[in-house]
């Protein structure tokens, strides 16, 4: 299915970054899920870059908040980066703010 | 009344919990608050009053003067969509915990619109359902000079208990927690000229596209758009995942707002969907409530045949 997210794989010597950008909504919620099943952290933490996500809506952030349990049972750390006012909106509506704490940087 | 709903387990069965207080003129209107506080001032018991603007400075003076415990919200602001109160009330409740908490809220005002009038109507229905098990004592002013009598009428179908004259009294015309069926009947149609799409999951981008694109042609502002179109992504998503995979978005405005409509072959059986905070690990409803929390009305009409859910941004 054609869809508006692109998630980009960018291996750094000491993290591995997803940078994801553009929609994410159910249609396209299975790319980033794959992407990040994809991973493979060897130790080092893991970081999703959300400065080019332009929308984000319950079903993307359920994605983000699995990712998240995930991580924590395989004791890898998980962060977002540059989350933005839309995200950040979507968090506060649904009281989910808290369960994001520790993992948001910058 | 208890058989059908007991609010509070623990209280007498006598014990009214949700109250409509019909009143005439401003006195009464004081009168009955002060009535249904004196108990909660007594006891040193949390007060909870939602009322439209004036009305809530009038009544925070006097509550203040008793010596009340009280917090006041304006209604027409935590009230704009009726289906924000009662998990409102929740947030109230868990503020208070172990304690009684005894709550006033006028949803219901004479210059509010016949939609949005429907709309608080079927939140008083649904109180009779809401907070189970909660220690909570409600009461809902009426003003009887300038509503309506079927609006009247209808708060008699929502309240186990009337204040009329001073006098509180059982209403003869409680049924139990069901919508009045006045304000469940299905919505008139959309105007001829609304923008139409049916959609499925591989139409999630131009569901969005659309709404976008015409909210922002008939001017509403930039973060309301997006507010609008999440809105209406999240009743899609559900149309897709609950509502067999399709249904129809229609899109229009009118002077005063911007109008979305899906429609799908979906019911939604819980009437309380969209009307409960949030828990961590909530498995579901987050859907509903962000629309409810994000539009200025949210007409919701659903039976097993299909259901139409409609919601406004206010231009």
């Amino acid at each position: 299915m054609e869809t508006n997210l692109t998630v980009d794989l960018r291996d750094q010597q000491d993290a591995t970054v997803l940078i994801v950008s553009g929609e994410l909504d159910m249609a396209s919620s299975p790319q980033l899920v794959a992407a990040l099943e994809r991973l493979d952290p060897g130790g080092r933490p893991v970081i999703l870059d959300l400065s080019s996500l332009e929308f984000i809506d319950v079903t993307g952030l359920r994605v983000l908040l699995e990712a998240r349990e995930r991580a924590r049972e395989d004791g890898v750390a998980l962060k977002l980066v540059n989350v933005s006012r839309g995200v950040r909106k979507l968090l506060k509506l649904t009281r989910t703010t808290e369960l994001l704490d520790g993992l948001e940087s910058r | 009344m208890c058989e059908t709903r007991p609010m509070a387990p623990g209280l007498p069965c006598s014990d009214p919990t949700h109250v409509a207080l019909f009143y005439r003129g401003e006195r009464e209107y004081v009168d009955g608050v002060v009535q249904f506080a004196a108990p909660a001032i007594a006891a040193h018991e949390p007060v909870a009053v939602a009322v439209p603007g004036p009305k809530a400075q009038l009544l925070e003076g006097t509550l203040r003067e008793l010596g009340a415990t009280s917090e006041i919200f304006d209604m027409v602001e935590l009230g704009r969509n009726p289906a924000r109160i009662i998990p409102a009330v929740e947030t109230m409740l868990t503020r208070h915990p172990g304690r009684r908490l005894h709550y006033v809220g006028e949803p219901i005002w004479a210059s509010r619109s016949a939609e949005e009038i429907a709309e608080a109507t079927r939140h008083e229905a649904l109180i009779n359902l809401a907070w189970p098990g909660a220690d909570i004592r409600v009461l809902c002013p009426y003003d009887t000079r300038t509503l309506d009598m079927a609006v009247l009428e209808d708060a008699e179908l929502t309240h186990p208990h009337m204040i009329v004259g001073g006098v509180i009294r059982p209403s003869t015309r409680y049924r139990g927690p069901s919508i009045p069926p006045g304000v469940d009947r299905p919505l008139p149609p959309p105007p001829g000229n609304a923008a139409e799409l049916g959609f499925g999951l591989e139409e999630l981008v131009s569901v969005r596209a659309l709404v976008a694109g015409r909210a922002t042609v008939a001017g509403l502002a930039a973060d309301r758009v997006s507010d609008l179109v999440l809105a209406v992504d999240e009743l899609a998503t559900n149309t897709i995942r609950h509502g067999a995979g399709r249904g129809v978005l229609r899109v229009w405005s009118s002077v005063t707002d911007v109008i979305c409509q899906i429609e799908d072959p979906g019911h939604i059986t819980d009437p309380l969907a969209g009307r409960r905070v949030p828990v961590l690990d909530a498995v579901g409803g987050l859907g509903l409530w962000t629309v409810n929390q994000l539009c200025d009305l949210v007409e919701l009409r659903t039976r097993p045949a299909g259901t139409v859910v409609r919601v406004h941004a206010n231009l």
